[in-house]
């Protein structure tokens, strides 16, 4: 494909990122310079306190199971409502701090509610959403820019901003094609079927992950928060 | 006797020949070498410089302003050109204890090039490091074990994710770990639900999350040995990727320094080192970055790297390999300026050092060559004396800060090798401080093994005077000052024998000699000659002179308004116008003094008035003690002592010390006891022994005139002057005024041998010798004496008899 050909970056009036915990991504500071073309679209954060995590914290057999030491211990609901408040107030602050830095206008507003369903009505108000993971990893992120689309207008969509924002940070573009049923002939690129999309998520090393909503939809049902589906954020194309 | 006749005007004053200055001006002389009048300092100075033995350092002593300093500074600087220049020293980090940096011994001029080549060897490996590190290669690399590592934590994870999606459960993230959560129908079951449920349904649930529980653990066990082998395995992709980065550049550097074996042992542990430092190559600046307050909280130079902060070279001592030895001279002899120092930096409110805060001291400077101090700074500055003398006995110089002397500070500090001493230490001094020294340390003599004496005075002859216009040449060149003619150089070598107060001497004390110089090339500037003259140096002398004769006046002055009573004219019984001399700063004056003695029948003891008023020092008491003797052995005989005398100085109110007014004393007691007058238009000086033998004394020109200016001031009548101890008259440097005087007739000046002499010139009656008896001639004051001393000793008898009769 020419340059001529590249598909125009969609510049939306308004960018939703989730947020599970205090941390903003890395990328957000270009990705908004991406979208932006025409001014910079209105950060619209949506603070996630999960409430399927809440509910299985309720239970009475709940215990918290911690990675690093193999240890388990009681869960405590109060313990981990009081937690989701200061992250909530710590993003908010600094979501305060990159506003003034950068002079976008911004709201922030705590939703508690399942995280998927968080997402998918942000897909509802704006065509392009900003899913942080819980955890994003501390490790250096030497990878650059994954891109798993399809053919479709979204996936277009998709590989032009994946695109755009590799070239503006001077980051490698890793592009996979979504097999599905409008794919024909040889592909120039990886591709990946959407039920291996989860695991190719989880993969480390990538700074940001761009996604079609399309490809959202089609996720099996397992991946019930996007925000533990990969290491990486997650930008969600519409 | 015979009565000394006054002294011929010649006599008074030592003209310096013309003749003797085979020049028209000092402009035709070259420079004087050395300094004037010290061939014997010379000599030493010079052997004690050329011996190369342990312990052979030199003290120079003599008078402030006798050239000592300049002097050596010459010789110095002579013998240090033709020698070999001083190794350069630095300290670098040792590597195994940073506390204790290592000091490199290189040849002189070297020590600049090594920093330099460790900076830019330091610039290029971390060059080196930072590209071979942000290589796509390394990336590469890295990325697949690291990939390696999460993607089997991915795949035991997603096994555990597959085996609880099977059982119905869903593992969610906590902040502190994960929790399990039931799935019904794909909604999370909350409590409520789970209450309704089946017991038995319900405790399938429970043993679903408790299996995916144990599964997740067991899955999970393996992480740190995993994780552990993943980082080794970074860690050595990482040091082999340094290693072969630096290792070009290490050889380059190892092979530039091969021959220097200091450098190139302490390359060798550089190289180990950096095998496993290579960290701080890669991040120059710390991995934190974007924390700045943390870029120089470890103490080094901001915007300085880490690297360069380890592996840096602190120049202590740089020499230029084509200047000779190294000459210091240390104005400031404290203890820091001396051994050296260690600074600190301030950074957060904590004080930080390493090696390359060590400064170097005036010792280390003149490590293989010359140092040069005063040794009265160096005495007066604390623990600088015994840390030289540690120095000089351990042949090391070891830096160890004050407040670890003092035990202050008990926080680790730095312990900087000792470094090798090889230094001549030249002391300069004056002979009171030196003897001090040798009487009071007895590692002294140790230590300065050669002395250089500088003299205060040389032999007055026509080579002495020749040397002294040299000098004078000099100085006037180096100073760009007219040139002095013949005539005034003259006058300049007589006031240097006036100086020294002695006429066959010249005063080695040139700096006074050089603002007498200084000061008529004023003069002569003012006249607007390009030529100093005589007179130029007879104004400078006599303006400097009355600049400083406040004081002098002001005492002439109550002489002369009678406040202060001095009599000179008329004669008395028991009276004499004694002389002395008061020193304030470097003008010394006369001064006449009333002395008066009083007789009565006693036990035969004088009583020195000034001593018992405890006015009078030791050596005046002696004075007077004399006196008695003299008095008793003289005219007593076989009779016992029977007077007493007392003696004073009047309007006296200050100390008084010395002897030079004994023979005074014995001729106003002399009077008192005869009763034979004293004429008052005469002052005497000097010292007597007990034979009545009179002696010289110090200060005789200044004596001369204080009673002069007196006399003159009241108008010289022809019959006032002075009698002086004959043995003085070698001495006599006295103003022209005064010369003048005395060849007009109208001022003289008696040279005494005896106190008969000084009796009859007092008294205008004859002395008189006793015959083989012991018998006096009549008509003489000695014979007076007698009678008087043999009257009282009679009426003493009387008495004595008269008591015993009244007790009987």
């Amino acid at each position: 494909m020419s340059d001529t050909d590249q598909p125009p970056v969609p510049t939306p009036r308004r960018l939703v990122l989730t947020l599970c915990g205090h941390r903003l991504p890395r990328t957000l500071g270009a990705l908004l310079r991406t979208l932006g073309s025409d001014g910079a679209p209105e950060l619209h954060a949506m603070f996630i306190e999960d409430s399927d995590l809440l509910k299985a914290a309720s239970l009475p057999f709940a215990v918290e199971f911690c990675a690093a030491t193999s240890a388990r211990r009681p869960i405590d609901r109060a313990r981990i409502e009081a937690h989701l408040r200061r992250e909530a107030a710590e993003a908010e602050r600094g979501l305060a701090e990159l506003a003034r830095a950068s002079g976008i206008r911004w709201r922030f507003e705590v939703v508690r509610e399942r995280s998927r369903a968080v997402v998918t009505h942000a897909l509802t108000l704006t065509d392009a959403v900003v899913v942080t993971p819980r955890e994003e990893s501390t490790a250096p992120a030497t990878g650059g820019i994954t891109c798993i689309a399809g053919d479709d207008a979204a996936g277009t969509r998709a590989r032009a901003v994946a695109g755009a924002l590799a070239t503006a940070e001077h980051l490698p573009l890793a592009q996979w094609r979504l097999l599905d049923a409008t794919t024909a002939g040889p592909m120039a690129e990886p591709v990946v079927t959407a039920a291996a999309v989860p695991a190719l998520l989880r993969r480390p090393g990538a700074q940001l992950t761009v996604l079609p909503a399309t490809l959202v939809e089609r996720l099996d049902a397992s991946m019930h928060d996007l925000a533990e589906s990969s290491p990486a954020p997650l930008v969600i194309v519409r | 006797m015979t009565t000394p006749a006054a002294l011929a005007p010649e006599t008074l004053y030592q003209a310096c020949p013309l003749e003797h200055l085979s020049f028209e001006t000092t402009a035709e002389l070259s420079d004087g070498h050395g300094p004037f009048g010290q061939a014997r300092a010379i000599e030493a100075l010079e052997f004690g410089v050329e011996i190369k033995q342990p312990g052979h350092n030199l003290f120079v002593m003599g008078p402030p302003g006798s050239g000592r300093r300049s002097f050596v500074a010459d010789v110095l600087a002579r013998v240090a050109q033709s020698e070999p220049a001083a190794a350069d020293w630095c300290y670098v980090n040792d590597f195994d204890d940073a506390e204790k940096p290592r000091a490199l011994r290189l040849p002189a001029g070297a020590g600049r090039r090594l920093a330099t080549d460790v900076r830019q060897f330091i610039d290029d490996v971390q060059a080196a490091v930072s590209a071979a590190f942000g290589s796509e290669k390394y990336r590469a690399q890295r990325q697949a074990i690291e990939h390696e590592f999460q993607e089997q934590q991915a795949e035991a994870f997603e096994r555990v994710q597959a085996a609880a999606r099977e059982r119905g459960i869903r593992i969610m993230q906590t902040p502190g770990g994960m929790v399990f959560a039931p799935i019904v129908d794909g909604e999370v079951l909350g409590p409520e639900e789970f209450q309704k449920l089946p017991a038995e349904r319900q405790r399938a649930i429970e043993q679903a999350v408790e299996q995916v529980g144990k599964l997740l653990q067991e899955s999970m066990k393996d992480v740190p040995d995993r994780l552990r082998a993943s980082r080794e395995r970074v860690r050595e992709l990482d040091r082999q990727v340094a290693t072969f980065a630096i290792e070009r550049l290490v050889s380059e550097l190892t092979k530039r320094w091969r021959l220097v074996s200091d450098a190139a042992a302490w390359l060798d542990d550089l190289h180990a080192d950096l095998a496993s430092h290579y960290e701080i190559l890669r991040h120059p600046h710390g991995e934190h970055q974007e924390m700045p307050f943390q870029l120089e909280a470890d103490g080094g130079e901001p915007g300085e790297s880490r690297a360069h902060r380890r592996y840096g070279v602190n120049v202590l001592v740089s020499n230029d390999p084509h200047l000779g030895a190294p000459v210091i001279d240390e104005q400031r002899p404290n203890y820091a300026r001396l051994l050296g120092k260690i600074e600190h930096r301030a950074r957060f409110g904590a004080l930080l050092t390493d090696f390359s805060l060590i400064r170097a001291g005036a010792l280390h400077h003149a490590n293989g060559g010359y140092l040069v101090m005063k040794a009265e700074r160096l005495l007066s500055e604390p623990f600088a004396w015994s840390a030289l003398k540690e120095c000089l006995q351990t042949g090391s110089v070891r830096i160890v800060p004050l407040d670890q002397i003092y035990g202050l500070v008990s926080t680790v500090s730095l312990e900087p090798a000792p470094i090798p001493l090889e230094v001549k230490v030249v002391l300069i001094g004056t002979p009171r401080l030196y003897y001090l020294l040798s009487e009071l340390d007895p590692e002294f003599d140790d230590f300065f093994k050669v002395v250089a004496e500088f003299d205060d005075r040389t032999e007055r002859s026509a080579a002495a005077a020749m040397e002294f216009a040299g000098v004078l040449a000099r100085v006037t060149r180096e100073n760009e000052l007219p040139p002095l003619d013949r005539a005034a150089v003259a006058r300049v070598v007589e006031e240097a024998s006036r100086m020294v107060e002695d006429r066959e001497r010249l005063s080695t004390e040139i700096r006074r000699a050089i603002d007498i110089v200084r000061e008529a090339c004023h003069w002569a500037r003012k006249r607007k000659d390009d030529t100093v003259r005589r007179e130029d140096v007879e104004r400078a002398i006599e303006l400097k002179a009355r600049r400083k004769a406040r004081l002098r006046e002001r005492v002439h002055e109550a002489i002369l308004r009678d406040t202060m009573v001095i009599a000179t004219s008329g004669t008395r019984v028991g009276q004499i116008n004694g002389l002395s001399v008061m020193t304030i700063g470097d003008q010394p004056f006369g001064r006449p003094s009333r002395i008066t003695a009083r007789v009565s029948l006693g036990g035969g003891e004088i009583v020195d008035i000034e001593r018992e008023s405890e006015l009078g020092g030791s050596l005046h008491s002696k004075g007077v003690m004399i006196l008695a003797g003299y008095i008793n052995a003289r005219f007593a005989g076989e009779l016992p002592a029977a007077f007493a005398a007392t003696l004073a100085f009047e309007q006296s109110y200050g100390g008084i010390d010395g002897d030079s007014a004994s023979s005074t004393e014995l001729y106003c007691l002399l009077s008192a006891l005869a009763e034979v007058p004293i004429r008052q238009s005469l002052a005497v000086t000097g010292s007597v022994n007990q034979f009545g033998e009179v002696q010289a004394i110090g200060g005789v020109n200044h004596k001369i005139e204080g009673f002069f200016d007196i006399c003159a001031e009241r108008g010289l009548s022809g019959e006032q002057g002075v009698l002086i101890p004959r043995a003085n008259v070698k001495h006599l440097m006295l103003r022209p005024r005064v010369i003048e005087a005395c060849a007009a007739g109208r001022f003289h000046i008696y040279p005494v041998d005896h106190v008969d002499q000084g009796l009859e010139l007092l008294t205008g009656m004859a002395a008189g010798t006793a015959d083989s008896a012991g018998v006096f001639p009549a008509d003489t004051v000695n014979r007076r004496v007698a009678d008087r001393l043999r009257a009282f000793a009679e009426l003493r008898l009387k008495f004595a008899r008269l008591s015993e009769g009244s007790a009987s």
